[in-house]
């Protein structure tokens, strides 16, 4: 028996298991260096995190996917600019994505497109197509017990403005709170996220 | 905004400036005067690598995997840009540039030969634009210094043309980059993007017809249509 052609595969494909973060850094630097065939690797690694973000910002299948690509063209010419001194190939091409997904969003044409697919979507009470909740690996249930320990109000400003995509003077109209409060909120939060995230890693060192 | 901020209010005030950088949860402008902070602010800068990381925890759990079309569709396009002649010096092999050096030295030799360009790859043809502004009869030189970067402009009226070159010049912030503007009486045009290789150099050929000066502010990735950040480097012919 032939197997299946690699579309009919795609419906259901498995998210692979996390590459280490040394197996990313080499991989963007062999980019770097001209070796596109690393390439793939570095996409099979990361893309179901990139997408996973980028649909969550955008909420519209079709957007993400566009940004999706255009996240990994920036990747591929920008990877002679990764300073693996500076910060985590993971993070590096995170940032990239979340600025791209957040540029989307704020275009007026497109912040109207989320919109209504948002309405439709949550009118009609579908299932979630991305299947989130299926996915959540320990990772995730450690950092959302980690949103879980900051406060309701911390972990909300964080969400609207990095998942949502809203700055930092939309987050205070939508919660009805002055930017100051907003400022403060997100500042404590991150810096607390921050804390619990590396707590774990703290105390191994000691 | 300045490099240093040693009154505990101001750095509060930075921290959350540099939290909402990392959330990207400022407006344009204000994202500018982030970066322009962060270029001077080892401390910042190191506030910011450390809240990148802890972002990445955010969106843990949300993973998606795009279909498998994306998938063809992103390595096919990376391979045609591979394939295509290489956007930059640091990513090109030893015998591409070869190529390139032994045809610049051919075009440049039959410059010699006969007072006429015979053949004009766009490299060696940007080699010689660039010679020809910095021994033009009418070549001025200008030069300034932002922070630790050395910049020097040659303009000459008669060739329409300047050349920028930088030293020392950091990288641009992630996910930005340095970007130049002819200075004309309509407004800035945009003359292209400034990359500096790992010693902080770069030199770039500008049009600049009837251009007053030069200028280079910090754009997001890939550059704006018009400037969103002032220029932070600034020279105006005489």
């Amino acid at each position: 028996m032939t197997p299946p052609p690699e579309d009919l595969a795609s419906e259901d494909a498995k998210i692979p298991a996390p590459a280490s973060p040394d197996a990313l850094r080499d991989a963007i630097l062999s980019v770097a260096a001209g070796d596109a065939d690393s390439f793939a690797g570095l996409y099979d690694a990361t893309s179901a995190r990139v997408h996973g973000l980028v649909l969550r910002v955008l909420r519209d299948p079709a957007q993400a996917e566009e940004v999706t690509q255009e996240v990994y063209l920036e990747v591929f010419r920008r990877a002679a600019g990764f300073d693996p001194a500076r910060g985590s190939a993971l993070a590096w091409i995170l940032t990239l994505a979340h600025r791209r997904a957040v540029d989307r969003v704020r275009s007026s044409q497109s912040q109207s497109d989320r919109d209504v697919a948002y309405e439709s979507r949550a009118n009609t009470q579908e299932p979630d197509p991305t299947g989130e909740a299926a996915l959540a690996t320990l990772e995730a249930q450690r950092v959302r017990t980690a949103l879980e320990q900051l406060s309701e109000r911390q972990a909300e400003a964080i969400r609207l403005a990095y998942l949502d995509g809203l700055t930092q003077t939309q987050v205070a109209d939508r919660l009805g709170i002055p930017l100051g409060t907003a400022k403060t909120r997100l500042r404590d939060g991150l810096l607390a996220l921050r804390r619990i995230v590396s707590a774990p890693r703290q105390r191994k060192e000691e | 905004m300045a490099g240093k901020h040693p009154d505990p209010d101001e750095h509060e005030e930075m921290e959350s400036l540099v939290v909402a950088s990392v959330l990207d949860a400022l407006d344009r402008r204000q994202q500018a005067e982030v970066d322009a902070h962060l270029a001077t602010c080892p401390r910042c800068r190191t506030l910011e690598a450390s809240l990148r990381e802890t972002a990445v925890e955010i969106s843990a759990g949300l993973e998606s995997a795009p279909p498998a079309r994306l998938r063809v569709s992103v390595l096919d396009a990376v391979r045609a840009e591979a394939a295509a002649s290489s956007p930059t010096e640091a990513r090109m092999r030893p015998s591409r540039r070869a190529v390139i050096g032994s045809a610049l030295a051919l075009a440049a030799s039959a410059v010699v030969a006969t007072g006429v360009v015979l053949s004009r790859p766009g490299r060696s043809e940007e080699d010689q634009e660039i010679a020809r502004v910095l021994t033009a009869g009418d070549a001025r030189l200008y030069s300034t210094t932002w922070e630790s970067a050395q910049v020097t402009v040659v303009h000459s009226a008669s060739s329409a043309a300047s050349v920028i070159e930088v030293r020392g010049l950091p990288p641009a912030p992630r996910g930005r980059d340095y970007q130049i503007w002819s200075m004309s009486p309509a407004g800035p045009e945009d003359a292209g993007l400034l990359r500096p290789d790992a010693d902080g150099r770069a030199r770039l050929r500008i049009g600049s017809h009837a251009a007053g000066g030069t200028a280079v502010s910090l754009e997001p990735a890939g550059g704006s249509e018009q400037p969103t950040t002032s220029p932070f480097i600034a020279v105006t012919y005489s």
